[in-house]
């Protein structure tokens, strides 16, 4: 039996920032539940007041903005699994959200969930170090907006009092081009190969006790962004997790990953750096010796997944750009 | 606190603690037994119920968070005592044998074939993922869905 709290049902984003005001003692938001339920259940946690968000339509958009993808913080991830425009835009995220536990559970878990969760195998939260995903905030000093990468690991930066998260945002263009034909336009910094597109390709990967239903023994994002003539790397961004008290960035191994091509020899050269990292975490832990193993076909599947990709899109990128035919852009909610 | 809700096709308006969960609501308070408590913590299945088609977990859910939806439990799959076509077919491919995890089974693959009349083997695999079964070893309970849904192949299903 749970504790007793007092519980706000707001229907809005102003209407929880206004009864905010009147709330005293700890504050627990509540999105689907699949976290805070059990802990409240047996005692774990035991907030004065609980603010269900679950049925706040503008917190549960997925939609494109021009420029950035924009995730509501109660988007589900059987929403994020099944919309057309992650997938298109930022696949490594609909892949991670198509493993997080159940049907059950990702028909109520959601992406601002997992996150203020913070679990260290929390499976969106090397995508969204991946991605460089920023957060929207607000609390009841108003609104912030953080890289999600400072929100984890700098000390304060983290959810005060009464602060929800509200977005998720990240470039668009896993493919430099929208699913609707729209020009992805490119920084100008990263791309010059005479008006065509740079190849952005993004993947997840997780080992676990079985094949689904599984808490991860490890998870794994990349992105990579490539020239399309040669196919070399000029930017990326790598993401371990399930290794410490949360996922991280792998930027040693990103820059050695810059300016070669994504070939087998590079994945060799990764992989034995992922072993690296893993004795480097661990070390002596009992899980290391199986963890080093694993992560080798972590990286395997990752690591080929990308090869995939960029082979499908150098084909369809030298038939022209692709104008988005077949697959249907929903946005959902907003 | 009020709750308004529909369960089962019925308006239902209750007077709910905040704390309570949805399966507590269910059992306790309208009666409907038939969604199962067993590890109330999201692994099992045996509390599954659709809220608005979706197959959830009641034991995650808070009963209020289900204001204004539509909850259908394994009792709503027969209002008017005649078996849905899944429950039929759980009892003539022997899929049930201590029956705990079964309203479980149920809703989740009735949540499957709202949305997929004619799901392939892997796809009734993963829709019951999220449901444990101690008992059947989980082979005739695929054979059943695959029947209910008209998929049944005269090949042997691929052991669990
Ligand atoms: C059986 C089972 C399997 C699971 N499998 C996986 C898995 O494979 N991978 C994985 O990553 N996780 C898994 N989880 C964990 C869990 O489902 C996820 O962490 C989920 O994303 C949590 O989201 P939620 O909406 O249910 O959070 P809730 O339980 O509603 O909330 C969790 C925490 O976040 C806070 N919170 C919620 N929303 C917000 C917000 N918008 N702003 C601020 N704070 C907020 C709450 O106050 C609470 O502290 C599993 C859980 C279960 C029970
Ligand atoms: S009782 Fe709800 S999942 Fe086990
Ligand atoms: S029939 Fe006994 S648990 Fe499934």
């Amino acid at each position: 039996m749970m504790h007793k709290f007092r519980m706000a049902c707001p229907d809005s984003v102003a209407e929880t920032l206004e009864l905010l005001a009147g709330m005293e003692g700890e504050i627990a938001y509540l999105g689907g539940g699949t976290d805070l339920v059990p802990q409240m259940q047996d005692g774990r946690r035991q907030p004065d007041w609980v603010v269900d968000l679950s049925q706040i339509p503008e917190l549960a958009c997925i939609r494109f903005d021009g420029e950035r993808i924009r995730l509501g913080s109660t988007a589900t991830f059987t929403q994020i699994a099944g919309s057309a425009l992650i997938e298109e835009q930022g696949r490594c995220l609909a892949q991670a959200a198509g493993q997080v536990g159940s049907v059950q559970i990702r028909n109520r878990a959601t992406l601002g969930g997992n996150i203020a969760s913070a679990s260290p195998a929390g499976d969106s939260l090397p995508v969204l170090l991946a991605l460089d995903a920023k957060l929207t905030v607000l609390g009841p000093a108003g609104e912030r907006r953080i890289s999600f990468e400072r929100f984890q690991i700098e000390p304060g930066e983290g959810l005060r009092r009464g602060e929800l998260i509200a977005g998720i945002d990240f470039a668009a263009g896993s493919r430099g081009h929208t699913g609707d034909g729209r020009h992805v336009p490119a920084d100008k910094s990263d791309f010059s190969a005479g008006g065509r597109h740079p190849i952005r390709v993004s993947a997840f990967g997780k080992i676990g006790s079985r094949q689904s239903v599984t808490i991860a023994k490890l998870n794994m994002a990349a992105f990579l962004e490539m020239e399309p003539g040669e196919g070399i790397v000029v930017k990326s961004r790598l993401a371990l997790g399930a290794l410490g008290r949360h996922p991280f960035r792998l930027r040693n191994v990103e820059e050695e990953m810059r300016g070669r091509r994504l070939d087998d020899s590079l994945i060799v050269d990764v992989t034995k750096r992922l072993q690296e990292v893993v004795d480097g975490a661990i070390p002596g832990r009992y899980s290391q010796t199986y963890k080093r193993q694993a992560i080798r076909g972590l990286a395997a599947d990752v690591f080929g997944d990308l090869q995939q990709q960029v082979s499908v899109e150098k084909a369809s990128s030298s038939n022209g750009p692709d104008q988005g035919g077949g697959k249907e852009e929903q946005e959902i909610g907003c | 606190m009020e709750l308004r809700f529909t369960v089962n096709g019925q308006k239902q308006v209750l007077e709910v603690e905040p704390q309570a969960r949805l399966l507590d609501v269910l059992r306790e308070q309208l009666g409907l037994t038939g969604a199962k408590e067993g590890c109330g913590e999201g692994e099992c299945g045996a509390c599954t119920v659709l809220v608005d088609n979706l197959a959830v977990n009641s034991c995650l859910v808070l009963a209020h968070q289900a204001r204004g939806r539509s909850v259908t439990t394994v009792e709503g799959l027969a209002p008017s005592g005649k078996l849905d076509a899944l429950q039929q077919a759980f009892i003539q491919k022997g899929a049930i044998q201590c029956g705990y995890c079964t309203p479980g089974m149920l809703m989740s693959a009735k949540a499957l074939l709202l949305r997929k009349p004619k799901p392939t083997e892997e796809e009734i695999r993963m829709a019951l993922a999220g449901n444990l079964c101690r008992c059947t070893g989980y082979v005739n309970i695929l054979r059943a869905v695959q029947d209910a849904a008209g998929t049944a192949e005269s090949g042997e299903v691929r052991k669990a």
